[in-house]
């Protein structure tokens, strides 16, 4: 089990008091994790128009099931299996069909159009890179995405993902392999 | 340490995650095996990649769609609407009893009214080949006649 703080004591006190019904108390909560779970919902999902909707729905499950917490794990874990959760189902239920990393890198798949704006490169390459982190599987995804830019620890992933922390270790080794040889061309 | 197994190492060396013991292992190793040490560094190219990819803002209305959807459901619940879940379960259950109900008594009076009628068919098939067939002829009537020549008149 994760070593509880002082911080944790005090999320842990906030969501008591949001099972109790307190509204202050839930601004509070969100205020501070807000930006962090629209990061990471974006950055997993990679399709902003749906961001503020899956916030907005994972939110309100913490408002609703806050009596449900009870303290074992620290509450920023117990926020980010919501939203692994949360993003898991949605990505199962919204599976697009894609356009390989192979396909877009083909000079042609670049609009003549796009070339003139100054900033046509950087964007290009955003998309690119955006687009190799997409086409990871989603356990590699997952766990990447929560090391590379939550900046968490191997484990809390192992916590949030329930899975242990070998298979954590694994998970981001294939991801940061598998983008490596990816993103060959482009970085 | 094989090469092999320091390059499936090397993404938690990055990442910090592994006792020092293993760590310093793994940097002694570094320092002398260049196959390696390109590894790393094509990782690290990698993670600085990444970081071109934005986060994406909270939209200042966020909170306000949140709160007006918390107050609408931690507004109180009148007594008609907390006893409606109640009460539709309780219809749909009255009837389905009343409906079993009737469906019971229509199926028994039926059988009732069909045991005590006489089927037509049958008869019809007892006037036929039934006793009467058996009965006294009329007298001087052609089978009178014919029974007695039969009989020699001893019938009765």
């Amino acid at each position: 089990m994760t070593k509880i703080n002082n911080k944790d004591d005090a999320d842990a006190h906030i969501l008591r008091l949001i099972a109790e019904g307190d509204e202050q108390a839930f601004e509070q909560l969100v205020h501070k994790y807000q930006q962090a779970v629209f990061n990471t919902i974006y950055r997993y999902t990679g399709k902003q128009d749906d961001v503020q909707d899956l916030a907005q729905e994972i939110f309100i499950k913490v408002w609703r099931n806050a009596r449900k917490f009870k303290g074992k794990s620290k509450f920023s874990t117990w926020l980010y299996r919501i939203v692994v959760n949360h993003c898991i189902n949605y990505r199962r239920k919204n599976k697009r069909k894609h356009v390989s990393l192979d396909e877009l890198t083909e000079q042609g798949k670049t609009p003549e159009s796009l070339k003139v704006e100054p900033d046509w490169e950087q964007r290009r390459k955003v998309e690119l890179v955006r687009k190799a982190v997409d086409e990871l599987p989603e356990r590699q995804r997952m766990a990447f995405v929560l090391a590379q830019f939550e900046e968490k620890s191997y484990k809390e992933i192992a916590e949030i993902m329930k899975v242990s922390l070998s298979s954590v270790e694994s998970l981001i080794f294939r991801a940061r392999s598998a983008l490596k040889s990816k993103l060959a061309k482009v970085v | 340490m094989k090469c092999s197994r320091i390059k499936k190492k090397l993404s938690a060396y990055l990442d910090g995650e592994m006792p020092e013991q293993e760590r310093i292992v793994i940097s002694e190793h570094l320092q002398r095996c260049e196959e390696c040490k390109a590894e790393l560094a094509g990782l690290m190219k990698v993670a600085d990649s990444l970081n071109i990819l934005d986060g994406v803002d909270v939209p200042p209305y966020f909170m306000t769609r949140l709160r007006q959807y918390i107050k609408e459901e931690a507004k109180p619940v009148s007594f008609l609407q907390r006893i409606r879940g109640v009460a539709i379960s309780a219809a749909t259950a009255l009837a389905v009893i009343v409906s079993l109900f009737i469906g019971n008594q229509a199926g028994r009076t039926l059988y009732q009214s069909i045991a005590q009628t006489p089927e037509p068919a049958m008869a019809e098939t007892n006037d036929v080949f039934g006793l009467s067939t058996f009965e006294e002829f009329p007298d001087g009537s052609l089978s009178d006649i014919y029974n007695e020549l039969v009989t020699g008149g001893n019938n009765g």
